[in-house]
C-alpha cells in the first residue's frame, strides 16, 4: 500500500515535471527589459486614438521579434447608477487589429527612400462590423506616423480602419520614419511566448475600467476615452498594465490643449497544472515621485474603477449585476485617500468558467 | 521509508520551483468567497414582509463637531413661513470704525442647529439664493454689464426688487493680476488693494505694507469695499466676500503679486523705510506654501501681504452681520502660462493653505472685533475637485497656530462648501510635475455622497452667465435649435442643487445688457431663482399643515414611493442617461421632509417627496456647440452648466429611437408603492401647478398604481404627499 502511494507520488510528480516543462511561462526579465518595453509600447500609444466616450484601445507585443504589434478597441458602454450596483450594465463592441511594422519596404524603386512601413489591418472574424451602427458602436482607429505627435486628435499621417464592413474600411498601411526615431521596430526582449499572446488577448477582454461606476465619484458629463498597453512584469506569470487617459482640454478662451496621464498596475497570475488561469491579484502600483518616472501614476485623482470581468466577445455582447459581483474591483480615487482600494484578488477561474480560453492555453 | 521518500520529495521540489508554486496557491483562492454585495438589500425594500416605512427616508447627516457657537437654534416663537430677511427690512449702514454707542454686539448669518446644512438670521433657518453680477463691484471697469464702482447700487436693487427678493451677493477684494479697462497701468491701480506710490524719482509700484489709498476720480479701496457692502446691507443682501482672486486681471506681470513684474514693494525687514523690491517668483505660490524652491524663502515672506488683506477686509467688515467670507475664488483653476503651460497646484496643497487663511482670518476678527464680534463669520471655500474638497475637511490640513490659544468661537475649520458650474471635467499640469483633474463642479460635489452627508451648506456661487454668448455663457436648446445666454440652463442647475441638498445657489451673471440698462433677461432670471428661493425657503413648497420646518428637508430616497425594481432602480431613470427621441439626458434629484404632529412629534402625519427632474444635457465644448448627441463626442465645455433640451414640439422623427417622433414635450409615468398620495405636478417656472393638471390629485394604490406626468418642456416638480 505504502508503496503504490510512493508510485503514485512519483508519478505525479514526473508528470508535472513534464508539464511545466512543455508549458512556457517565459523567464524572468530584467527591470531594464521591462522599463524598455514600458517605454516603448507607450511611444506607440500615444500616437493612437480612438475618440470616443468610455472608448478604449488596447496594444501589447504580438512577437518575440520587434516591430509586431496587437491590440483591441472597445467602444465600451459601462453604464449604470454608481451607488446602485444592481443597475450596472457593460455592453460593448469590439475590434481586434494587427499593426504590423517593417524596417524597409519598396525597396526596389530608386527614387523612393527606404522608409519604415505599418501596416494596421483589423481581424474581423473576431470583431463586430456594423454598416449602420448606432450611437457607442462605431470603432474608428487612428494612428499618427507623423514624426512629432503633439496631439494625436489632429494626426498628419494617420493610418485609419473602422469596423465598417465595407471593403478598405479595414486596413491601411503608409510610411512613416517616425517608426525609427521612435524605436518601435525593435525588441525589448525575446520573451514573449504563446501564453502570453492569450494572456494579453484575455486582459484585453477583461480588464475594464470604468469612471462612471466608481462609487462616491460618478463621471460628471462622461468617461474620458483611454488606451491601455500590456507587457510582461519582471517575473514569469507577472503581467504590467498602464491605463492612459487622454483627451484635449479646452480652457477658456485659450487653444485647446492635449494632456494625457498614467495609472500604472500589476497582475500576478496562477496556473494549475494544466496551464489553466486560476487566481491571482492586481494591484494598483503607487504614484510617481518624480517627471518621467515608470510603473507608476503619473495623475494625482485617477478617479476610476478598474474592472476584472468575465471575458465578452463577438456574440456575446452583454453583462449586468451578476457579472460585476463576480469581477475583481479596484477604486482609485487620489493619492492618500483611505478609500482607495488598490488590491484585489482575481478568480480566473471562476471568470473563465464559461469560455474556452482555459482549455485554449495549453500549447 | 524515509529515505524511500526523498526522490519524490526532490522530485515534487524541483516541479514546485518549475512553477507548482502557484498552483498550490491556487488551491486557496479556488476557494474564495463570494462577496455579497449591498444591492441585494436594495431589492429587499419591495419585500411585503419589511416595514413600508424607509427608517432611511432622509439621508441622515453626519454627526456636526464644529463649533457650538456657530450653531444658531430656532427663537422663540418660530414658526413655518417666518421670514428671515424681514430683520433685514431694518439694517441700515455700518462704519466698523465709528459704531454707534448702541451697536452691542455683531451676530453673524451662520448655520442652522436643527441642521446645519442650512443657514440661520435672527433665530429663523434660511436659503441664500441670489445673483451676482460678476464680483467687482469695487472695481473700477469699463464692462458696464457687470457689477462696477458706477452700478452696484443699482445692482443689488434689482436683486431686492425682484418679486419674489433674492438675498444675496459676491464681491472680490483682491485680485492676482493687474486689471483695468485698458492695459494702462495707471488705471489698473484703484483695481489693487495696496497702495500706489509714485515717487518723484525712479519708477511707480505698489507698496504692500499699506492700504490703497485715494485717487483722482476714486476713493481708497476699502473705504469702496465698504460702500459696496453697505449698499448690499440697505438692499437686504447676505454678502458672500471673498478675499483671493488669484488668476483673475490681465496679466499677473503687471499685479501687485509679481516678482518678475517689479511693480511690488515692501519694507525690509518690516517697519524700517528700506524697500525692496517683493513678488511671487511663481504665480502658482499665490494659493500654496513653497515648501522647496529655491526661492521659498521670497515667496513664503508674501504670506504677510496676503494676511495684510485679510486684515484690513477683516478691519473693514468685522461688525457686519450680513457678512461671510470666502478664501478665495477658484484657487484649483489653472494660472498663468509658465514654459508656455498652463497649470493648476495639487488640490491638497490649496486646501492647506486655504485652511491656513481661515486661520489668519480668525485671528483678524479677533483682533478687530474683540467683545463686539459674539462669534466668527462663516467661511467658505471652493475646490475644484474631490481631492480638494475632502482635504478641505481633513484634520490632517489643519493650520499651523502659533502663539493661538484654541476658542471655540472662532474655529478653524471650513463651514460652507462652494462649487462652481454644475460639472467640471479638466485635465491638468500640476504645477510640480504630473497631472491631476478638476473633477467637481456644484452638482458634482452636492452629489458626492461623502460631501453630501456632511453637516455644512453645500452651495454653487458661480456657474455660465446668462446674458452673454460663448462657452461661458449659458446655451440650451428650444426645438432642437441652439439658444445662447437664456436662463432654463439656471434654473435646472439651480432647482436641481437646491433640491439634492444645497441650501445656497448664487447666479453668477452678467444681468445688465451691454449698454447698462436692465434688459428683460436680467430680470427672468433673478425672478426665476426668486421663485425658487421663496417656494422653497418661504412656502415649504405649499406644503399641508402641519407644514414640515425648512430645516426638516434633506434629500430622500425615492424608494419609500417609488417600486423598486429588481435592480434597485426606480422607474424615475437612470440619473444621466440617455433619451434618444429627445436628444436629451435625464437628471433627477429628490428632497423629502417628514410631517408630524405638533402636540405629538412621535406621531407622523405625513411625508412628502420633492422630485425634480429636467432633461438636459452636458455642454459641448464649443467647436461641438449644436445638437450633438450622445456625448459632444466627448468633448465638452469642461466648466460647463446644462445644455436644457426645451421642446414645445415634436422633435424630429428619428426611427432610431424609441417613441419617435412622440409628444409635443416630455411625457412619462411613474410607479408608485401602496398608499394614498396628494399628487401635484408643478410648473418650476411659475412654482404653480402644471398648466391643465390639479393643484392636488389625491389616489390611493391598493397595490402599485401609476401617475402620469403632463406633458411638459423640459423640467417639472413633482410633488407627493403620502399619508
Amino acid at each position: 500500500m505504502i508503496q503504490n502511494r510512493q508510485l503514485l507520488l512519483l508519478l505525479l510528480g514526473l508528470f508535472c515535471a513534464r508539464l511545466t516543462s512543455a508549458q512556457d511561462f517565459g523567464r524572468p526579465l530584467t527591470q531594464e527589459q521591462v522599463d524598455c518595453e514600458e517605454r516603448q509600447l507607450m511611444r506607440l500609444q500615444h500616437r493612437a486614438v480612438f475618440q470616443q466616450k468610455g472608448s478604449q484601445l488596447f496594444f501589447w507585443r504580438a512577437s518575440p521579434t520587434g516591430g509586431a504589434y496587437r491590440g483591441l478597441a472597445v467602444a465600451a458602454q459601462l453604464t449604470g447608477d454608481n451607488l446602485t450596483r444592481g443597475t450596472w450594465e457593460r455592453d460593448e463592441v469590439q475590434l481586434p487589429f494587427d499593426l504590423i511594422l517593417r524596417q524597409e519596404d519598396d525597396f526596389l524603386d530608386p527614387r523612393r527612400p527606404r522608409l519604415p512601413q505599418a501596416t494596421l489591418v483589423r481581424r474581423g472574424a473576431a470583431g463586430n462590423l456594423f454598416a449602420n451602427p448606432r450611437d457607442f458602436q462605431a470603432i474608428d482607429v487612428q494612428i499618427d506616423l507623423a514624426p512629432v505627435v503633439p496631439n494625436p486628435f489632429e494626426p498628419r499621417m494617420p493610418l485609419h480602419i473602422t469596423n465598417n464592413p465595407a471593403a478598405g474600411a479595414g486596413q491601411a498601411d503608409r510610411a512613416g520614419r517616425s517608426l525609427a526615431t521612435d524605436d518601435l521596430l525593435s525588441a525589448c526582449h525575446a520573451e514573449v511566448t504563446e501564453f502570453d499572446l492569450k494572456v494579453f488577448s484575455l486582459m484585453a477582454r477583461t480588464v475594464r475600467p470604468s469612471e462612471c461606476l466608481l462609487e462616491n465619484h460618478g463621471c460628471g458629463p462622461g468617461p474620458s476615452p483611454l488606451r491601455v498597453v500590456l507587457f510582461r512584469g519582471t517575473e514569469p506569470l507577472t503581467y504590467r498594465m498602464n491605463l492612459v487617459d487622454y483627451g484635449l482640454n479646452c480652457y477658456q478662451d485659450d487653444p485647446c490643449y492635449y494632456l494625457e496621464s498614467t495609472t500604472a498596475f500589476l497582475f500576478h497570475l496562477q496556473v494549475n497544472a494544466r496551464g489553466d488561469l486560476t487566481g491571482g491579484d492586481v494591484q494598483a502600483l503607487g504614484w510617481c515621485a518624480q517627471e518621467g518616472q515608470l510603473g507608476c501614476h503619473s495623475v494625482l485623482n485617477p478617479d476610476f474603477a478598474l474592472f476584472v470581468m468575465p471575458p465578452l466577445r463577438p456574440g456575446l455582447d452583454k453583462q449586468g449585476p451578476p457579472e460585476f459581483r463576480r469581477s475583481a474591483e479596484l477604486q482609485i480615487y487620489f493619492e492618500g485617500f483611505e478609500g482607495n482600494i488598490l488590491h484585489d484578488t482575481i478568480n480566473w477561474a471562476d471568470l473563465l468558467r464559461d469560455t474556452a480560453w482555459n482549455g485554449g492555453l495549453v500549447p | 521509508m524515509h529515505r524511500r521518500l526523498w526522490p519524490v520529495v526532490t522530485l515534487l521540489l524541483v516541479g514546485a520551483l518549475a512553477g507548482f508554486v502557484p498552483v498550490l496557491a491556487q488551491e486557496e483562492e479556488e476557494e474564495l468567497p463570494v462577496v455579497e454585495s449591498p444591492w441585494d438589500e436594495v431589492t429587499s425594500y419591495d419585500d411585503p414582509s419589511l416595514p413600508k416605512e424607509d427608517p432611511l427616508f432622509e439621508e441622515p447627516l453626519d454627526k456636526y463637531e464644529g463649533s457650538e457657537a456657530l450653531l444658531e437654534k430656532e427663537k422663540d416663537g418660530y414658526s413655518v413661513g417666518m421670514d428671515a430677511m424681514s430683520a433685514a427690512a431694518a439694517w441700515t449702514e455700518l462704519n466698523c470704525s465709528q459704531l454707534p454707542p448702541d451697536f452691542g454686539v455683531a451676530e453673524p448669518i451662520r448655520l442652522a442647529a436643527a441642521n446645519p446644512r442650512y443657514f440661520s438670521y435672527g433665530g429663523i433657518p434660511l436659503l441664500l439664493v441670489g445673483a451676482s453680477a460678476d464680483c467687482g463691484c469695487a472695481f473700477r471697469l469699463k464692462e458696464a454689464f457687470q457689477c462696477n464702482l458706477n452700478n452696484y447700487a443699482s445692482t443689488f436693487a434689482l436683486n431686492k426688487n425682484t418679486v419674489p427678493s433674492l438675498n444675496k451677493v459676491r464681491v472680490w477684494v483682491s485680485m492676482g493680476y493687474g486689471y483695468a479697462n485698458t492695459p494702462t497701468l495707471q488705471l489698473q491701480v484703484p483695481n489693487a488693494p495696496f497702495e500706489w506710490v509714485t515717487p518723484l524719482a525712479g519708477s511707480s509700484y505698489w507698496l504692500l505694507d499699506n492700504q490703497g489709498v485715494a485717487g483722482t476720480g476714486y476713493e481708497a479701496f476699502f473705504a469702496r469695499l465698504l460702500k459696496v457692502v453697505n449698499a448690499a446691507r440697505v438692499n437686504r443682501q447676505f454678502v458672500e466676500v471673498t478675499l483671493f482672486i488669484p488668476w483673475q486681471g490681465n496679466d499677473f506681470l503687471k499685479g501687485p503679486w509679481s516678482k518678475t513684474g517689479g511693480l511690488a514693494k515692501a519694507a525690509e525687514p518690516p517697519g524700517t523705510a528700506n524697500l525692496v523690491t517683493t513678488g511671487f517668483t511663481s504665480a502658482y505660490y499665490q494659493v500654496h506654501k513653497d515648501t522647496g524652491s529655491p526661492n521659498a524663502a521670497q515667496n513664503e515672506k508674501m504670506r504677510a501681504y496676503q494676511i495684510n488683506i485679510i486684515n484690513w477686509t477683516v478691519k473693514t467688515l468685522w461688525c457686519f452681520d450680513n457678512v461671510f467670507f470666502e478664501v478665495s475664488n477658484e484657487p484649483e483653476a489653472p494660472g498663468p502660462k509658465e514654459g508656455g503651460v498652463a497649470k493648476a497646484v495639487n488640490p491638497v496643497a490649496v486646501a492647506k493653505w486655504q485652511r491656513q487663511m481661515i486661520f489668519e482670518i480668525r485671528k483678524a476678527e479677533k483682533t478687530w472685533g474683540g467683545s463686539k464680534l459674539s462669534y466668527g463669520h462663516l467661511i467658505s471655500a471652493q475646490p475644484f475637485s474631490q481631492a480638494g474638497a475632502l482635504a478641505l475637511f481633513d484634520p490632517a490640513n489643519a493650520p499651523a497656530t502659533p502663539g493661538w490659544t484654541p476658542d471655540p468661537k472662532f474655529p478653524l475649520d471650513l463651514q460652507v462648501l462652494n462649487g462652481h458650474y454644475t460639472t467640471a471635467r479638466l485635465d491638468a499640469s500640476t504645477f510640480g510635475g504630473g497631472t491631476h483633474r478638476l473633477d467637481a463642479g456644484a452638482i458634482d460635489l452636492v452629489r458626492d455622497p461623502t460631501l453630501n452627508k456632511k453637516p455644512n451648506p453645500i452651495a454653487s456661487n458661480e456657474d455660465n452667465i446668462t446674458n452673454i454668448q460663448g462657452a461661458r455663457g449659458t446655451k440650451h436648446h428650444l426645438n432642437g435649435v441652439a439658444v445662447r445666454g437664456g436662463v432654463v440652463p439656471i434654473r435646472a442647475a439651480a432647482w436641481e442643487l437646491l433640491t439634492s441638498g444645497g441650501t445656497s445657489y448664487d447666479h453668477f451673471g452678467y444681468l445688465l445688457a451691454p449698454n447698462g440698462i436692465i434688459n428683460a433677461t436680467a430680470r427672468a432670471i433673478r425672478t426665476q431663482l426668486g421663485l425658487l428661493l421663496d417656494f422653497y425657503g418661504r412656502r415649504s413648497f405649499d406644503l399641508p399643515s402641519p407644514t414640515p420646518r425648512l430645516t426638516d428637508f434633506a434629500p430622500a430616497r425615492v424608494s419609500d414611493f417609488f417600486k423598486v425594481d429588481a435592480s434597485g432602480g426606480t422607474d424615475l431613470g437612470r440619473y444621466g442617461s440617455d433619451e434618444c427621441r429627445t436628444k436629451s439626458q435625464n437628471y433627477w434629484s429628490a428632497l423629502g421632509a417628514t410631517a408630524r404632529n405638533p402636540s405629538n412629534p412621535s406621531q407622523i402625519v405625513y411625508r412628502a417627496v420633492l422630485v425634480y427632474r429636467h432633461h438636459s444635457t452636458p455642454r459641448c465644448s464649443a467647436d461641438r456647440d449644436n445638437l450633438d448627441y450622445p456625448g459632444c463626442s466627448n468633448s465638452f465645455n469642461p466648466l460647463g452648466s446644462y445644455d436644457a433640451r426645451v421642446w414645445t414640439v415634436s422633435p424630429p422623427v428619428d426611427a432610431s429611437c424609441a417613441g419617435s417622433p412622440g409628444p409635443a414635450g416630455y411625457r412619462e409615468t411613474f410607479t408608485l408603492k401602496p398608499g394614498t398620495y396628494e399628487v401635484s405636478w408643478i410648473d418650476p417656472e411659475t412654482t404653480l401647478p402644471y398648466t391643465g393638471t390639479p393643484a392636488i390629485q389625491t389616489i390611493t394604490c391598493s397595490t402599485f398604481c401609476t401617475i402620469t406626468t403632463p406633458v411638459y418642456k423640459f423640467d417639472i416638480l413633482l410633488r407627493l404627499v403620502k399619508r
